[in-house]
């Protein structure tokens, strides 16, 4: 069972691939401000 | 999530996804479905792990909640496509401040869950609200 997050938490990181296949760190995503980040059971 | 958009951006949120596939796939969802949203690729689930995010069980896969919410989807013109990387993996929702600290956290209880979007914003609110007066 990996650790779930809870409101309070600080976010963790991880590297994802953008569109164009570069990779790409997710805290750069709410560094500007605040996201609502969405991870989808699959693409379609 | 594309349907929701307008209140989400007027709440003062980004969006973004990050889904399992191929970069080409997330092109392929952002340009078509969900054209106001940024999008990732992660075949290797590493971000979904560091998120706490986990394959489902049968029960969750495939249990009675989640053809209900499929038939709610079809309902509503949407029809699935290809799926891309881990048919059992199960999804999440979180908004993150500038800081970096979660102030929304939604573990899909199964496949055909989501979030309330109402109660997203409201949180967006709660928050916004907590600091103004801080």
């Amino acid at each position: 069972m990996t650790k779930r997050w809870k409101v309070g938490d600080r976010a963790p990181n991880a590297t994802v691939l953008d569109i164009h296949g570069q990779p790409f760190e997710l805290a750069q995503l709410w560094q500007t401000g605040p996201v609502m980040l969405n991870f989808l059971r699959h693409f379609g | 999530m594309e349907q929701h958009t307008e209140q989400i951006t007027s709440a003062g949120l980004r969006i973004a996804a990050v889904g399992l596939g191929e970069p080409k796939h997330a092109q392929r969802y952002c340009g078509s479905l969900a054209p106001s949203i940024a999008c990732y690729a992660n075949k290797t689930k590493e971000a979904y792990k560091a998120f706490g995010l986990d394959r489902g069980n049968l029960l969750q896969l495939m249990g009675p909640q989640v053809f209900a919410a499929g038939a709610r989807a079809i309902a509503r013109g949407y029809t699935q496509r290809e799926i891309t990387g881990d048919a059992l993996m199960l999804g999440g929702v979180f908004v993150i401040d500038q800081e970096g600290i979660i102030r929304y956290a939604h573990y899909d209880a199964h496949a055909g869950d989501h979030p309330d979007f109402a109660e997203v914003l409201r949180a967006v609110k709660d928050w916004k609200d907590a600091r103004n007066t801080a």
